[in-house]
């Protein structure tokens, strides 16, 4: 962990020398004696590292969901690196913060790439950041695994050769399957209340065409801004079009504000809400967790630590997780848990496609991991995990309900039988 | 001017054109100098107050544009929170949809049209309010990236950014800008009553007076104008200016000030009028009562009295006249007076001096010596007999401390008195007359009585030491009872001798004696005995008062005594044909004394009350318990004593005269000697007696408990003593 931690520092000073004072270039030399003398020690080649980059919101709102999905990729880095790396060599995380913006986004994609030894950029929880950046990933021809941002375009963005894999959630089957839970429950007019962002409006496609199939109506659909301070005109909107559900797709910091908003509500006025899984990635605090007793109110899941996949990749996890960061006990320790999950997977598919191409390479190992065998990850089994014509590794029959029990901890539900 | 003063001082002037020449050119110039002073004060006065409303229109118009500047900035701050601008922050791929909507001649409300431009975080233009707008040097926007607001009003116009916050970072930037043209009109507020203006530095952002912005620009002299500055808080780079052309504002003042100098005028032709109108009034008094004073001239005149009358003090000054007559009468009149009083002091002067003459011829002639010293022992006068004795003269010891004469210890002693008495006011020594040790100028000692008195001389406390010779006296004392006690002692020797011999013959040791033989023998023996009490008694004078008795105090039982004290005597009841009895009804009386010489003592009471009873009468011992003593007193009824020798037989070798038949062998000296060692145990014997029917001698003693152990006394009297007394 620490020699990680040391290359990822060598990493940064080698783009910003130019800046660098005397003073750091000191400094810089210093550290680099001891990472080589480290690196020497382990009797491994003299290489570099080959590093991931990770362009995500870490900090704010949504914060968390950065942390979890550098956590699970630095468990699975750790575990490589002990079993002797990947060609011989080191994998090391570099970190960047986009703060959820997609401006940081794409200009954090553009300085990354010019790293030689960055193989891969792991994204971040916000869709819009993520299709903002196709663009720059495309013409940098970088590999970007999304391990949580879930449009659809992002994958099916139109770029050939693709650039994109994902483990996580696909709004076109996402939406689809809210819909069909939503219906299951017995609800009639779903009522859309949806962030006026791209995530929002993949999520309006995949929804509407799921009600439509069924020759349903939807009651309406209402949009909120970022950072909207209010949204309890839009609740009431719905509820006066005849919604007899809220399928709410946000982000944490306007969901929190929605659900306050929905328990301060009169009992009677209340409406059931489905949502999309944006909220999980950043911290309840108490007060909302108070809201979230009040309302029924469940969201979309690809995996639980509570009811793993594969108990015995669940098991080891969780203990280099309790070492790693001091968060033991239960699986609700395990915080933002599918960011996490979805990245630990990512970085043995990532190391996997390296094998294969047999180079760091781009092009090549984005290549490779179009070719990859059967893998028995964490998430789930995947046979083959991607395809020339298929970057999103998940299906619908990952996806589960869950809700907010105790402390936050977040608890899969027993699903409703589907039509 | 000065010479003319100084002729006025020395010549004598008329009143009037005194008057004129001294007050009214004063008068003029302390009129024209306040006047001046005064237009000064006003015009200052004027100034300060128009200052005032300047400022409170500056402070009013400060405030406003404070206001007006933070509302434009509140409106920027609204549109860079818009929700819909946050937004577009994260939705990229459909912003275009509706930003650029709501930018197309955007404005910010209530402010002029000017240029606002939307920003990403590294300044790269998102959208903006003319399509002209393509970019902007964010160099000094730097601050709006780390979250600060940017502000910045100069010549070339307005500036103003701020940042748009998503998730409590700066994740953009609106930016607004004016040209100066629509700085301007930004930063025009109403109409205001004075010229204002509005500048940062030299660079004129605002102006309402085209006259004074020329004046300004120009950085011309601008006296005549009265201005007053403010910056505008909050935007402390700029400042406003409220401004107003100075003639127009003392216009007023101008006028008051002529209107006032002609009144200085008329004042001074007042003040004219009004020394002349005193000046005759007071001459024509003055001629009145001079007038008056004139008719003065004789003694006889010392009678009349002037009439006071005219003005307050032209009246006061007759009543002093009057007064001053009056004294000049009684002047005349005490003359002689003083001239009787002077004799009569001479007369006491004199009798005084004759009486001190008297005192000192006292002080002189007595014997005793008299010196007299300060409260710290310093002699201040010492009398020949003084002088006498101490064998010093006066000058060699006035001035010098009285120890010089007293040997050791009084010397040391000394000291100590007097540092007390000066402290207490009390002491042991002073108006006591004792023995002291003094010293002559040869160093030798002698005795001397010495009596300290003080005294008050004026508020001087001083002391005077009465001083006695005593060497003398003291020689012959000691002379005198060394002559007894050799006397006695020689004397007893051959007596002792010569009654064991006369009593060895009188019992019949040589046979029996013829008649005449026998009776004269007995003289003989009975005159011997007589003569040993006789020196035993002297004896025990002596060693008494020479303090050299010595007693031996113990525990007595008294009625026991008293028994056998009785028996002892009892042969000499019998010879005087008398009876003893003891008059007891207690069964013991115990108390502490020298047996012995309690015994002595009655042995001496009742042999004395035998001695002096007649032949068949009874003496009584009578011993009585009364409260916590015991009464010893002996009874007879004999011839009784006379009141005038009731003192007297106590002294020594005193008896009472023959007219008693019976008058036998005794010295004298036994009641003294019972006195004296009664005395010793710290009573008295007291005496009852009436002529020819008796005497009672008694004394008590106190008594003590049967088993009260009483710590034993030594065996010296002059120890007992002092323990006695307590």
């Amino acid at each position: 962990m620490a020699k990680a931690k040391m290359t990822t520092r060598k990493t940064a000073s080698t783009t910003r020398n130019v800046r660098a004072c005397t003073c750091t270039l000191l400094l810089v030399l210093a550290i680099l004696s001891t990472v080589t003398t480290q690196i020497t020690d382990a009797k491994t080649v003299a290489a570099p590292p080959i590093l991931i980059g990770i362009d995500a919101a870490m900090t704010g709102p949504v914060g968390q969901s950065g942390v979890a999905i550098h956590r699970g990729l630095q468990i699975a880095i750790d575990e490589i690196n002990d079993k002797g790396g990947v060609l011989g060599r080191k994998l090391a995380v570099t970190v960047r913060d986009n703060h959820g913006v997609p401006a940081r986004g794409i200009d954090t994609i553009h300085e990354l790439a010019q790293n030689k030894n960055i193989v891969a950029i792991v994204g971040g929880i916000h869709s819009p950041v993520a299709l903002a950046e196709l663009k720059t990933i495309h013409k940098n021809a970088i590999i970007y695994l999304s391990p949580w941002a879930a449009a659809t375009p992002l994958v099916d963005n139109g770029y050939n050769p693709n650039y994109v894999f994902r483990i996580s959630a696909r709004d076109q089957f996402a939406g689809a399957f809210l819909i069909k839970q939503a219906i299951a429950r017995g609800y009639k007019r779903p009522g859309l209340l949806l962030w006026r962002t791209g995530w929002g409006r993949s999520n309006q496609k995949a929804m509407m065409a799921a009600i439509e199939k069924v020759k349903l109506h939807a009651a309406g659909v209402r949009w909120f801004n970022t950072s909207q301070a209010d949204m309890s005109r839009d609740l009431a909107a719905l509820k006066m079009a005849g919604a007899d559900v809220i399928m709410l797709v946000t982000s944490a910091y306007e969901g929190f504000i929605i659900v306050n908003n929905m328990a301060d509500l009169p009992a009677n006025k209340r409406l059931p809400i489905i949502a999309h899984w944006g909220m999980s990635g950043g911290r309840v605090s108490s007060k909302t967790l108070r809201a979230f007793d009040k309302i029924d109110y469940s969201f979309l899941q690809t995996y639980s630590f509570f009811k793993p996949t594969n108990p015995a990749r669940a098991q080891k996890f969780m203990r280099a997780y309790c070492i790693k960061f001091k968060a033991c006990g239960s699986p609700a320790s395990v915080i933002s848990p599918v960011g996490s999950a979805h990245a630990y997977d990512l970085a043995y598919l990532l190391k996997r496609a390296i094998e294969k191409a047999g180079t760091t390479d781009r092009s090549s190992v984005r290549d490779a991991l179009e070719q990859l065998g059967r893998y028995d990850g964490l998430v789930r089994t995947y046979n083959p995990p991607f395809t020339k014509t298929r970057h999103d590794a998940l299906d619908v029959t990952d996806f589960r309900l869950a809700r907010y029990g105790k402390n936050g901890a977040i608890v899969p539900l027993t699903l409703s039988k589907t039509r | 001017m000065v010479l003319f003063l100084k002729t006025l001082r020395t010549s004598p002037t008329k009143l009037l054109p005194w008057m004129l020449v001294r007050i009214l050119p004063v008068a003029t110039i302390l009129f024209i100098a306040m006047g001046y002073m005064s237009s000064r004060l006003a015009e200052n006065s004027f100034r300060h107050h128009f200052e005032q409303t300047l400022d409170q229109e500056l402070r009013l118009s400060v405030s406003a544009l404070a206001d007006k500047l933070d509302t434009f900035k509140a409106s920027v701050h609204a549109v860079a929170s818009n929700s819909l601008i946050v937004n577009s922050l994260v939705d990229v791929e459909s912003r275009h949809a509706y930003l650029p909507m709501f930018f197309n001649h955007l404005q910010i409300a209530g402010s002029p049209e000017g240029d606002i431009v939307f920003t990403d975080y590294k300044g790269r233009i998102l959208a903006a309010n003319k399509p002209s707008l393509r970019a902007i040097n964010i160099t000094p926007f730097k601050s709006v990236f780390k979250g600060r607001e940017f502000l910045q009003i100069n010549a070339q116009g307005l500036t103003f950014a701020v940042p748009v916050f998503y998730n409590r970072n700066s994740e953009g930037m609106i930016v607004v800008r004016y040209n100066p043209v629509q700085t301007a009109r930004l930063l025009s507020h109403g109409s205001p009553l004075h010229a204002a203006l509005i500048y940062k530095g030299n660079a004129i952002l605002y102006s309402s007076s085209p006259e004074f912005s020329k004046l300004f620009k120009s950085r011309a002299n601008r006296a005549n104008w009265i201005e007053r500055h403010k910056l505008v808080p909050s935007y402390s780079n700029i400042s406003m200016v409220i401004a107003a052309p100075k003639e127009t504002v003392l216009a007023g003042l101008y006028r008051i000030e002529k209107f006032m100098y002609a009144v200085i005028a008329l004042s001074l032709l007042a003040l004219s009028c009004s020394i002349f109108l005193v000046v005759f009034l007071t001459s024509r008094q003055l001629k009145h009562f001079m007038k008056q004073v004139r008719s003065f001239g004789h003694a006889s005149d010392l009678d009349r009295r002037v009439k006071p009358s005219g003005f307050s003090e032209i009246h006061a000054l007759g009543k002093s006249f009057n007064a001053m007559l009056q004294r000049l009468q009684q002047a005349v009149v005490s003359q002689t007076d003083l001239e009787v009083e002077i004799t009569m002091r001479q007369t006491i002067e004199e009798r005084l001096r004759d009486r001190e003459e008297h005192t000192r011829a006292i002080v002189e002639n007595v014997l005793e010596g008299i010196i007299t010293c300060d409260d710290k022992g310093i002699i201040e006068s010492f009398n020949p007999a003084a002088s006498k004795i101490f064998e010093y003269d006066p000058e060699q010891v006035i001035g010098r401390n009285v120890k010089i004469l007293m040997s050791d210890p009084d010397r040391r002693r000394h000291d100590n008195y007097i540092k007390n008495h000066n402290k207490t006011s009390r002491s042991k020594i002073i108006g006591k007359d004792r023995e002291v040790t003094g010293l002559r100028s040869n160093g030798e000692r002698f005795p001397m009585e010495l009596i300290i008195s003080p005294m008050l001389v004026g508020n001087r406390r001083m002391f005077t030491s009465v001083v006695r010779d005593i060497t003398e006296r003291k020689r012959v004392d000691t002379m005198k009872n060394e002559f007894v006690s050799t006397v006695s002692h020689e004397l007893r020797t051959p007596l002792t001798a010569l009654v064991g011999s006369l009593g060895l013959i009188e019992h019949g040791a040589l046979g029996t004696l013829p008649e005449k033989a026998g009776k004269l023998i007995s003289i003989a023996s009975g005159n011997a005995k007589r003569l040993t009490t006789l020196v035993n008694d002297i004896l025990d004078i002596q060693k008494i008062e020479a303090g050299k008795m010595e007693f031996s105090f113990e525990v007595v039982e008294m009625v026991e005594l008293a028994h056998l004290v009785l028996s002892e005597n009892e042969p000499y009841a019998q010879k005087h044909d008398i009876t003893f009895r003891l008059d007891c009804d207690l069964p013991q009386a115990i108390i502490k004394a020298d047996k012995n010489r309690m015994i002595q003592v009655f042995n001496n009471l009742l042999s004395n009350a035998a001695k002096f009873s007649a032949a068949g009468e009874e003496v009584i011992l009578r011993i009585k318990q009364k409260g916590s003593r015991f009464e010893f007193s002996v009874i007879d009824h004999g011839t009784g004593i006379p009141d005038d020798k009731k003192k007297a037989i106590f002294e020594k070798f005193t008896q009472l005269d023959g007219s008693n038949t019976r008058q036998t062998i005794g010295t004298g000296l036994g009641l003294g000697i019972a006195s004296a060692i009664v005395e010793i145990h710290g009573c008295e014997i007291k005496l009852e007696s009436q002529l020819g029917k008796g005497s009672t001698f008694y004394f008590d003693l106190p008594g003590i408990l049967a088993n009260t152990n009483i710590p034993s006394f030594t065996n010296s009297a002059d120890d007992i003593r002092p323990a006695l007394a307590r």
